[in-house]
């Protein structure tokens, strides 16, 4: 998911509206609801064709329509209480099938996890908790795709499906019960597995390190402080090293302190007394798991000359995804916030923000290149002081702006009274060294009212990953209504693989993918040719491209109709220590399974009741 | 009838034992006894392993990690491998370099007996990643973890020369060369890195006094390790050239000692550190060289060589004396009249068409050792032909020794070591490092000319005794920034160079006018 839709609210997502580049975008809803009808019209219409084939046109319009009225009554007359009946004896067979080994398989995969993963690392926390994410969306979504693919064509096979429809069931009870028995298992392993990996993940972290008092010093000096106004009873030092790590400490006199941010997290220390000795003890590690709740800007750029520009400079960063910004021009980067309140920062102004940097020179070698950050009214222009700080890269540095400022002449400013107008507030980056540049996107930058709870937070990744699970049971359930277990396992793995790449497959149909489209790319492959240099003109050229050309009407019409999983994913999210939205983001993915969910499940009944055992 | 399927069964179990037998010789395991010499060299597949250096060749160093992985990617080996590099592009191209870590591992484990993996990696953390960080701090961590890979990589992959080589290069020079080998020397002697870094048992990690863990001791450390791998099996040098190998432990030493008076040490410790330089450099020289025929050959020799061949030539005239001069006579004769007359005249006057005329003369007049034993009388040819032979293989050793001795730089070193271990030198130094101090530091333009001006009167004796520096290109650079700072403290006085410049030579020969400016000396590093 790019930057661009993250920062995105769900009212943006859902209805039409205009992009950042000022064109119209129709907007989930619209765009949703156009392909549904799409579809409809042309399975009716395929239906139509088939049947007056058969059968002429009188007969097949009238089969069609009766179709269509006995359809509408299974729907009308849907009961609830026979489809939960069915729901259970779903779950009850998935039992019999023993699907608790996926959990058991989950739990192998903890047990020698750390052997593979890195606890080194400088951000463990985001590799675990990837990897356990990870590790069970490809288990949750194989288990769908076995549990839900291969159970009808079973019952159908061994006929034990006439027990069932002698009964007075409806293939609407029938397909949306076995769909809520798969899901209910499904959720049952899921929470078990969420559970166990948030346990695992929070045990695998913990840890402590040791200080000694031969480990501390008294502290002597500290840059730009007299040595007279030092507290000389603190003392500092460093810990041992543990999983990669060591931090430095300071101790007050009365033998409590914390430790600096090492692999994104900090201890206390205590003086504890053990066996009539005192000794300082480590606690466990904090701040670690977060779940910030960030309120983003959107970010423009002043050219050297103090132009407007909607990009910064290019530095011939591969990534091309950061806009620089030239050391002591007026070039900066500028975010504009809105419907900032007094009630959100009742305190200080939260800031985080993480910066590239550029060096055209080597500078100081041992000093980090001057940054100059200010608050500014975007109406009344009243800026703050520019507040100082040396950038750091590839780490959120944290700042805290005051309620009461002061500008550059030294007046005493307000923050929402002066600098905040209607809710509005920029904010100015600038580098101070001449020659050097700085690097930022949209998202480097943020404002944080608050911190929301992790555990949550870790619940609602799960959720992410249980829309995932739904959506693959009702394809499976779909492609087994109509197909034999072997092939419709098949047909429902080809949409979960395509699921994955619905991205590359939209590129494919566009187009845009370098190197051209199948054909073209397998003939690079046999003639050893690199993606980038152009296929000498001939006849064999000209076919390959057309054969392309061609492939992608079918590959936009697949591109439109996969669902795209990674859309639900909020895994990297959940693993950076940001909070995922409820409203903008898991309503956007339940909407968004809904969307699919709803046409998968009624394509379903409607094939299953072209069959004859429904009959 | 019954019994066939019996029977059937039997023939078939009967089989699988005997094919099971070639297999179970074929992968027995190479067994240790408890003082841990080897017990068996184990089966086919275990000497294979063995000679292809795979180090899970004995029992009980399997690593579980990376045969789990191998198991688990079903033979895909390959294609897991391919995909894993990707990622370490996708990552690294990204900035996230807490997956391109993870990922690295990952890959370690796949492809954990491809040495040219581990080196290609390690490079790349070592000198492509560190740089993407702008904190200095960051940047030696991640140089360092280029050599915890490397090291990760000896533990699969032991006695692997290229892999300990490549943990002593960026011990010594990567960190000892860089831009900022100030900072990163100060951070090589913490200890905190190294404990967050390596494992246990690492080379880093052992236990080494504060004057001892310094990168380019560490270095030449790492290097000899290296060294005695060769030395105990010359085979495992591999593509290296041997010369050059053998030498980069002298030359840590070498960069140890100028390191130390970039540090501001100077006096005892930096007399023993160049002394030490010139007596290994010396040892060095009696080390043995494989020549062009497979012959040892020893650089401390050369002289000897070329002694030696000129005793045989003597001995080959002396057999028939009287012979050579008769040769040369005729030779003389045979010279066409433009020949001899550009040969006699004055070399200084000739003109271009004279010089090649003289040129040619003295080709053709060249008598050959084999045109001496052609002439020889047949009793003594046998003997004249032993000794051309002879003269021609010290002529081949000669060249060869010089050719090594120009391709390491052996003398600039050899006279290097000796001139920086005076006590002229020393104080030179130790003048010129205050006079930068003064200048830098303190602003004191009087006491930094007076260092700077004691400095070269010092650095006189040392030319004066080591008249080869002069000429020589490095020690030319290294002097003429000093007197750039120098030119520089008498801007800021207002003054011009003196006249009669004590170092004027150095000016003359290694001044390049087009690079020529002028800077400030750079901030020297306090002790």
């Amino acid at each position: 998911m790019d930057v661009e839709s993250k920062t995105q609210t769900f009212g943006e997502w859902f209805l039409p509206g205009t992009n950042s580049s000022g064109g119209m975008v129709p907007g989930a809803l619209l765009e949703f609801s156009i392909w549904i009808a799409i579809v409809a019209l042309l399975s009716l219409l395929i239906s139509f064709i088939v049947a007056t084939v058969k059968h002429g046109p009188a007969r097949g319009g009238d089969m069609v329509y009766k179709f269509i009225v006995s359809a509408l009554g299974d729907l009308i007359f849907f009961s609830p209480k026979r489809a939960l009946a069915l729901a259970w004896l779903a779950m009850q067979e998935a039992i019999r099938r023993k699907v608790v080994a996926v959990f058991v398989t989950f739990i192998i995969i903890l047990l020698f996890a750390a052997w593979f993963l890195d606890s080194t690392n400088r951000n463990p926390a985001k590799l675990y908790m990837e990897f356990v994410l990870t590790a069970t969306t490809y288990l949750v979504l194989l288990l769908g795709l076995f549990l839900s693919a291969v159970s009808l064509p079973q019952d159908i096979q061994n006929r034990t499906i006439y027990t069932i429809v002698t009964k007075p069931v409806r293939p609407t009870e029938l397909v949306i019960g076995r769909t809520l028995g798969f899901v209910g298992i499904g959720t049952v392993l899921l929470a078990l597995i969420g559970l166990t990996s948030y346990v695992f993940v929070i045990r695998a972290l913990d840890h402590t390190h040791e200080v000694t008092e031969k480990d501390l010093a008294p502290i002597k000096e500290k840059e730009g402080v007299p040595a007279e106004k030092l507290a000389t009873n603190k003392r500092h030092g460093q810990t041992n090293s543990v999983r990669g790590h060591h931090h430095e400490v300071v101790i007050d006199a009365d033998g409590r302190g914390k430790t600096d941010t090492q692999s994104n997290h900090w201890h206390e220390i205590n003086l504890v007394e053990r066996a009539g000795r005192q000794q300082y003890e480590v606690g466990p590690p904090l701040g670690q798991f977060n779940a910030r709740v960030p309120i983003y800007g959107r970010l423009r750029f002043k050219d050297r000359f103090g132009n407007e520009s909607i990009k910064g400079t290019n530095v011939g960063d591969e990534a091309q995804d950061r806009g620089y910004i030239e050391g002591r021009t007026l070039s900066a980067a500028i975010w504009s916030f809105k419907n900032l309140s007094e009630e959100q920062f009742p305190k200080d102004l939260h800031l985080e923000l993480s910066i590239m940097v550029f060096r055209t020179h080597k500078g100081q070698i041992d000093k980090g290149i001057a940054t100059s950050l200010l608050l500014r009214n975007p109406v009344t222009k009243v800026a703050s002081a520019d507040r100082i700080f040396l950038a750091k890269e590839f780490t959120l540095e944290k700042h805290a702006i005051p309620r009461k400022l002061r500008d550059a002449s030294g007046k005493s400013l307000d923050l929402f009274k002066d600098l905040v107008h209607e809710g509005a507030l920029d904010i100015e980056i600038r580098c101070l060294d001449a020659a050097q540049f700085l690097g930022m996107k949209q998202t480097d930058l943020f404002l944080q009212a608050r911190e929301a709870s992790f555990p949550l937070n870790f619940v609602k990744g799960y959720v992410g990953i249980w829309l995932q699970m739904v959506l693959i049971i009702a394809f499976g359930v779909m492609w087994s209504t109509f197909l034999n277990g072997a092939v419709a396992m098949l047909a429902t793995f080809s949409t979960l693989v395509g699921g994955f790449f619905v991205q590359h497959i939209t590129e494919l149909a566009q187009g845009k993918v370098l190197g051209g489209g199948t054909a073209e790319s397998t003939m690079r492959m046999l003639t050893q040719q690199n993606i980038t240099s152009d296929l000498p003109p001939g006849l064999s050229t000209t076919a390959v491209k057309l054969f392309d050309m061609v492939m992608q009407i079918p590959l936009t019409l697949i591109s439109h109709l996969l669902p795209d999983f990674g859309q639900l994913s909020d895994v990297e999210q959940l693993a950076r220590g940001f909070d995922i939205n409820l409203l903008d983001q898991l309503a956007r993915h339940s909407f968004y399974t809904l969307a699919y969910v709803a046409p998968v499940l009624f394509a379903a009944f409607v094939f299953f009741k072209l069959r004859e055992v429904a009959r | 009838m019954r019994q066939r399927p019996f029977i059937r069964k039997v023939i078939y179990l009967l089989l699988m034992a005997v094919l099971l037998a070639p297999l179970s010789l074929l992968s027995q395991p190479t067994t240790q006894r408890a003082g841990g010499d080897v017990g068996s060299p184990g089966g086919k597949l275990s000497q294979l392993r063995d000679q292809y250096e795979l180090s899970q060749a004995n029992l009980g160093e399997i690593d579980p990690a990376a045969e789990t992985i191998r198991l688990a990617s079903l033979g895909m080996r390959g294609v897991a491998g391919m995909i894993l590099w990707q990622k370490v592009h996708k990552y690294q191209v990204a900035s996230d370099w807490s997956n391109l870590d993870a990922t690295l591992k990952q890959l370690a484990l796949v492809q954990s007996n491809y040495i040219g993996v581990w080196q290609f990696q390690a490079w790349n953390v070592s000198f492509n990643v560190s740089v993407e960080w702008d904190d200095y701090h960051d940047r030696f961590y991640y140089v360092l973890k280029g050599a915890a890979f490397l090291e990760e990589g000896t533990r699969h992959n032991d006695k692997a020369v290229r892999l300990i080589n490549d943990i002593a290069w960026v011990a010594g020079n990567k960190i000892g060369t860089a831009d900022e080998r100030v900072q990163y020397r100060k951070l090589f002697k913490e200890r905190w890195y190294f404990d967050d870094l390596f494992k246990k048992g690492s080379r880093f990690l052992r236990d080494r006094t504060l004057d001892e863990r310094d990168n380019w001791l560490v270095g030449k450390e790492i290097y000899l390790e290296s060294q005695q791998i060769v030395d105990d099996d010359p085979l495992r040098l591999g593509k290296f050239n041997p010369l050059v190998f053998h030498a980069k432990p002298v030359l840590c030493q070498i960069n140890f000692a100028a390191a130390l008076e970039e540090d501001g040490v100077f006096e005892e410790r930096a007399r023993i550190a160049w002394q030490k330089a010139d007596n290994e450099w010396s040892a060095f020289a009696l080390r043995q060289n494989p020549g062009v025929a497979g012959e040892l050959l020893r650089i401390a020799d050369f002289e000897l060589y070329a002694k030696s061949k000129q005793a045989a030539d003597d001995a080959l005239v002396a057999l028939e004396p009287g012979l050579r001069e008769t040769i040369l006579a005729e030779k003389l004769a045979g010279l066409s009249t433009k020949e001899r007359q550009a040969r006699d005249s004055a070399a200084a006057a000739r003109t271009d068409e004279e010089k090649r005329l003289a040129g040619n003369a003295e080709e053709k007049l060249r008598v050959t050792n084999d045109e001496i034993v052609a002439r020889l009388p047949a009793d003594k040819r046998a003997k004249g032909t032993e000794l051309a032979q002879e003269s021609k293989k010290f002529e081949s050793w000669h060249n060869t020794t010089r050719g090594d001795i120009d391709s390491i730089n052996y003398n600039y070193w050899k006279v290097r070591c000796k001139a920086e271990s005076t006590p002229a030198a020393l104080e030179a130094r130790r003048l010129i490092y205050e006079a930068n101090e003064a200048f830098v530091n303190d602003a004191d333009l009087v006491t930094a000319r007076q260092k700077f001006e004691q400095g070269f009167k010092e650095w006189r004796k040392v030319l004066n005794e080591f008249p080869d520096l002069i000429t020589d290109s490095i020690t030319g650079a290294n002097m003429e920034t000093q007197i750039q700072h120098y030119e520089n403290v008498l801007k800021q006085m207002e003054e011009a160079m003196p006249k009669n410049f004590i170092l004027q030579d150095i000016i003359d020969k290694h001044r390049d006018p087009s690079k020529y400016f002028i800077e400030g000396p750079e901030k020297p590093n306090r002790k």
